[in-house]
């Protein structure tokens, strides 16, 4: 989606210039006398009179000022397919599996009938140094990786015989750094 | 994702520094908030137009206070967990 309306941006004319792949690293501390500021990147400085932090769990990495009030945290999310996709009872909606008043899984069934489900708290939400305050979403979260097995034999009638199987389990901080500037 | 504080989004001018704005802080559950949000910032950054004209819900807007709050709801509501946790380590 975020693809999308970048491309459409890019299609008009309003002199849209995107950096992807680009980090900020650091905005100046005070404006030049244009009264712009000076912003850091992984592809060298440029310089803006407006700035726009849409930066998320990141947002305190540029802007420390909001270490207290923004906490970057790790999700899990996996994706559970079936080889034998004939058999698997399609499922025309998104779902919340809700366990308890703090546990849920979501469910995002996807085209060819393999299923993205996120969720996994239960298994690590009680070791803090496991996902709070952390943007490291190189590496798994353990001790959540095999919940995922056996996830839908578990929970929807008719999917008991499929075979469906974790196909793959990733962390995700979700957003990368992006700034976008107006000059 | 990230996860603010008070659970409500931080949006609209950084406080004391003129020119910069953030829209951050959705606590996961940004997808159905941000369009309407991006539109009153953009009115903000655009337009000049004041956060509380944007039709923005009040307790979305940064503030000073905000971010100077040393207490956090976030981590109280989180306490009970990890405390429990670390007792049964003991």
């Amino acid at each position: 989606m975020v693809h999308q309306l970048l491309a459409k941006l890019l299609e008009q004319d309003h002199k849209l210039n995107v950096q992807a792949n680009t980090s900020v690293t650091s905005v100046s501390d005070t404006t030049d006398k244009a009264g712009r500021w000076s912003i850091e990147t992984s592809r060298g400085t440029i310089k803006a009179s407006k700035v726009i932090h849409a930066t998320n769990g990141y947002a305190s990495q540029v802007l420390p000022e909001y270490t207290r009030s923004i906490t970057p945290i790790r999700g899990v999310c996996s994706h559970i397919d079936s080889p034998l996709k004939q058999h698997a009872a399609h499922l025309n909606n998104t779902y919340a599996l809700r366990f308890d008043g703090r546990n849920y899984d979501y469910l995002i069934p996807r085209a060819d009938g393999s299923i993205i489900v996120g969720g996994a708290r239960q298994r690590f939400w009680h070791k803090p140094e496991r996902w709070f305050d952390t943007v490291r979403d190189g590496e798994l979260v353990d001790e959540a990786t095999s919940y995922f097995d056996g996830y839908m034999q578990r929970h929807f009638r008719g999917w008991e015989d499929t075979q469906a199987q974790t196909k793959k389990v990733w962390t995700g901080s979700k957003y990368r750094s992006l700034l976008l500037m107006r000059n | 994702m990230g996860y603010s504080a008070d659970f409500m989004p931080h949006i609209g001018p950084v406080p004391d520094t003129p020119g910069q704005f953030i829209i951050a802080g959705f606590n996961g559950h940004g997808m159905p908030q941000i369009l309407l949000s991006s539109k009153g910032l953009a009115a903000m950054v655009r337009d000049g137009v004041p956060f509380e004209n944007t039709g923005l819900p009040r307790l979305f807007k940064t503030t000073k206070e905000r971010i100077e709050r040393r207490d956090s709801p976030l981590e109280d509501s989180f306490r009970p967990l990890w405390e429990e946790h670390a007792r049964s380590k003991l």
